[in-house]
């Protein structure tokens, strides 16, 4: 280790380097004699026992043993090794005295054969011409230096500073203030502890390797007995019930909720089914059937069906499907009593499996009276397989289309009723009877372009709905509408006959009245189910707090 | 390589037939061409319908094999077989055709029917038993509204229902509903058969 300044180092070490040398200076007494005896090397005595191994090492690389004995091959020290705790047998040897630096007199065989030269083996790794060209000069130089590398730390004959003291012109200049003349802070962070574990064991005044926070302490006993105040008491046998009622089966429950739930299914049940029922087999009449003026899209059918000449050729989509029969069959019933008034020629047709059955027992069930009807005097040109497209081609040409009934070996265009028909717009009039609002929507959307004379619908009450758009269209693309068992009382009442549904009216009011009136007692009724749970669950929260 | 030839080929067949039925829409000259394309489709129409029934068929039959409520299946099949039969017989119009029609499937549609309107009836009942958010009450308050407007309840005509608000509910809301909902149908048909015609859509496969 050099140093470059004129400074006295152990002048610059911190104070507390210095009480650990005074420290250890007192603990190991210098021997008097200890430079001029010297001690012998440790391992010089393992080599009468060297292993043969070794000494082939050594006699290869033709190192002398006597080498590590000269000054050259001096155990260069590393910087905190003066801090380090000095063993007994070698403080003596190696412990620098600041006050007299004469290491470079000690003779290069004191140094221990442990220390081996480090400052040798990188010259073995240097390239050949490196080799060449300085080796030779810098290992004589080193040699003639050898001596001389040990700078010592105060030289002699120059005068000694005093680290920290200031000229006084250099006093005069500085600012004002009071500045501690030595670290202050040393106190603080080193305390006067001495290191009981660890490399630093025996040396005071250094950071604790165990610090308190990590140092185990045996863990408390607690007790096992949990101790409960009143109230907690009060709120665990509360849980404790709650938990008690979840867990029980909930049979009873579920029967006493059953029961009210299917005497009311049954209640609503009969009293609708009375509803209906009683009017019908009284045969009641005694509600009042709408007034003239109240369903004006129903006397547009009325006005256009009894314009029509006599012996008028009438087109009927009867797309009704069976399920709604029972309700479209009065409004049916009234329209085709109608046009069988105006002696037209019915012809039938339908884009629905059933509806040539539903047609034919409408017509035997509600009409067979009339003569047409009684005579066979209507065409039914049965099912129109394909759907929409079917319906295209059929009211492009009415006579190329696949009907059902030419399956049956008939032909219905040589009827007197068809001859004359060849295309849609030969039929004085198209009504759409139908049950389903997309069906009519198809004949609808399909044929007002090629119905010059207009569209009329039968429809059952849940289609109308759906079917006004076009009732209030610009232009028109349904003339008229008749729906439901209001339509068909209307249109009864229009021409002044009781039919179908006249006999069907009273029961339709009781029926609605009573639809109304249950709706409005099952709701306060499940209002009522529904506060006496939440009053219970009112109750018992408030017991458990 | 006929896996590599169909798809271009179905292709392009459907989308000629649209084609054709489209321009024929526009110029009359195409008519006859154009009937004569949907007689085909109402053939094909006709050979799905005994299709479905095979198929049904072949379903019920599988599922009395492996002993799946066989006796329902066994019902069902018996019954279609001997509808089958006597209608491919005599014809639809026949008379034991239109007795099992006007006996059997009449009544039963019907009837089922009318369990559905005390259902519904009880269902409204018992709807604010299972909920009562504010969805539930616009629902019933419709609900009392439309019937009160439907016609004399107990015999009594309530004029302020059935005369004014009935009809404005009618011919004003429904319909302005319905119209904005006919629009949206049409504009997505109208879009479909684009696609279909361009070649962007291809439901028959491909």
């Amino acid at each position: 280790m050099s140093y470059h300044s004129n400074q006295d180092p152990e002048k610059n070490l911190p104070d507390w380097l210095k009480a650990l040398r005074r420290q250890q200076s007192k603990e190991t007494p210098q021997p008097k004699g200890a430079k001029s005896e010297p001690p012998k090397p440790a391992a010089q005595e393992p080599d009468e026992e060297e292993p043969n191994w070794l000494r082939e090492i050594r006699e290869r690389y033709g190192r002398p043993e006597t080498k590590q004995e000269t000054p050259g091959t001096e155990e260069t020290e590393s910087p905190l090794s003066d801090t380090q705790p000095i063993p007994a047998s070698r403080a003596v040897e190696t412990r620098p005295k600041p006050s007299k630096p004469k290491l470079a007199e000690e003779p290069p065989a004191e140094e221990p054969v442990i220390a081996e030269p480090q400052a040798e083996t990188p010259q073995r790794d240097f390239p050949d011409w490196l080799d060449d060209l300085g080796e030779p000069e810098v290992g004589e130089e080193k040699q003639e230096e050898g001596a001389d590398t040990h700078i010592p730390a105060f030289p002699q004959g120059s005068e000694e500073l005093t680290p920290g003291e200031l000229p006084s012109w250099l006093q005069a200049i500085r600012p004002g203030g009071a500045f501690p003349q030595e670290d202050t802070r040393s106190g603080e962070m080193l305390p006067g502890v001495q290191e009981t574990a660890g490399p630093l064991a025996g040396l005071s005044d250094v950071l604790t390797a165990e610090p308190e926070a990590i140092q185990s302490v045996k863990p408390p006993i607690y007790s096992a007995r949990l101790e409960l105040t009143d109230s907690q008491s009060r709120h665990v046998a509360a849980f404790k019930k709650l938990l008690d009622e979840e867990g029980r089966p909930k049979e009873d429950l579920g029967r006493r909720a059953a029961l009210p739930a299917r005497l009311l299914n049954s209640f609503l049940g009969a009293a609708l089914i009375l509803a209906v029922l009683l009017p019908l087999l009284n045969q009641s009449q005694l509600v009042p059937r709408p007034e003239p003026d109240f369903l004006p899209e129903s006397a547009e059918v009325f006005n256009r069906i009894d314009t029509l000449p006599a012996a008028a050729p009438v087109l009927i989509a009867f797309d009704l499907q069976p399920t709604l029969y029972g309700e479209t069959k009065a409004a049916a019933s009234a329209v085709f009593a109608h046009l069988l008034d105006r002696q037209a020629r019915l012809v039938f047709i339908s884009t629905q499996p059933t509806g040539p059955a539903v047609a034919e027992r409408l017509l035997q069930e509600e009409l067979a009276t009339l003569p047409a009807i009684a005579t066979g005097d209507y065409t039914n040109l049965g099912y129109l397989s394909g759907g929409m497209a079917a319906l295209r081609s059929f009211l492009s040409d009415p006579r190329s289309a696949a009907l059902s009934v030419t399956a049956l070996g008939m032909n219905p265009w040589t009827s007197s009723t068809l001859e004359s028909i060849n295309s849609v717009s030969n039929f004085a009039l198209v009504v759409i009877v139908s049950s389903n609002a997309d069906d009519a929507r198809i004949w609808i959307e399909q044929g007002a372009a090629e119905l010059p004379n207009g569209l009329i619908a039968v429809t059952s009450a849940q289609a109308a709905p759906l079917l006004r758009p076009y009732l209030l269209s610009q232009p028109q693309t349904l003339q008229g509408l008749v729906s439901g068992v209001q339509g068909a009382v209307f249109y009864e009442r229009l021409r002044s006959l009781d039919g179908t549904g006249r006999a069907m009216w009273d029961s339709y009011s009781y029926g609605l009245g009573a639809i109304l009136l249950l709706i409005l007692l099952g709701g306060l009724y499940g209002r009522l189910i529904h506060m006496r749970p939440e009053k219970e669950t009112t109750t018992v929260s408030n017991r458990a707090n | 390589m006929n896996l590599r030839l169909r798809t271009p080929f179905s292709a392009a067949v459907a989308i000629a037939i649209g084609l054709i039925v489209l321009v024929s829409l526009l110029f009359p000259d195409f008519t006859d061409l154009r009937n004569r394309i949907l007689n085909w489709a109402i053939l094909l129409a006709a050979v799905a319908l005994l299709l479905g029934f095979a198929n049904l068929f072949q379903v019920h039959f599988q599922k009395m094999r492996h002993g799946e409520k066989p006796v329902y299946s066994l019902i069902l099949l018996a019954g279609m077989l001997v509808t089958f039969i006597i209608t491919f017989w005599e014809g639809s119009q026949g008379f034991t055709a239109s007795w099992i029609f006007n006996s059997i499937q009449l009544p039963i549609e019907t009837s089922l029917m009318a369990v559905l309107a005390i259902s519904l009836t009880i269902a409204a009942a018992r709807l604010f038993q299972q909920r009562k958010d504010l969805m539930s009450i616009v629902f019933l308050v419709t609900l009392f509204v439309l019937l009160l407007s439907s016609g004399p309840l107990f015999g009594i005509e309530l004029p302020l229902f059935t005369r004014t608000i009935g009809p404005y509910v009618n011919n004003f809301l429904s319909v302005g509903a319905l119209r904005g909902l006919l629009i949206g149908v049409s504009i997505g048909t109208l879009a479909t058969g684009l696609r279909i015609l361009l070649g962007a859509d291809r439901p028959y496969g491909g």
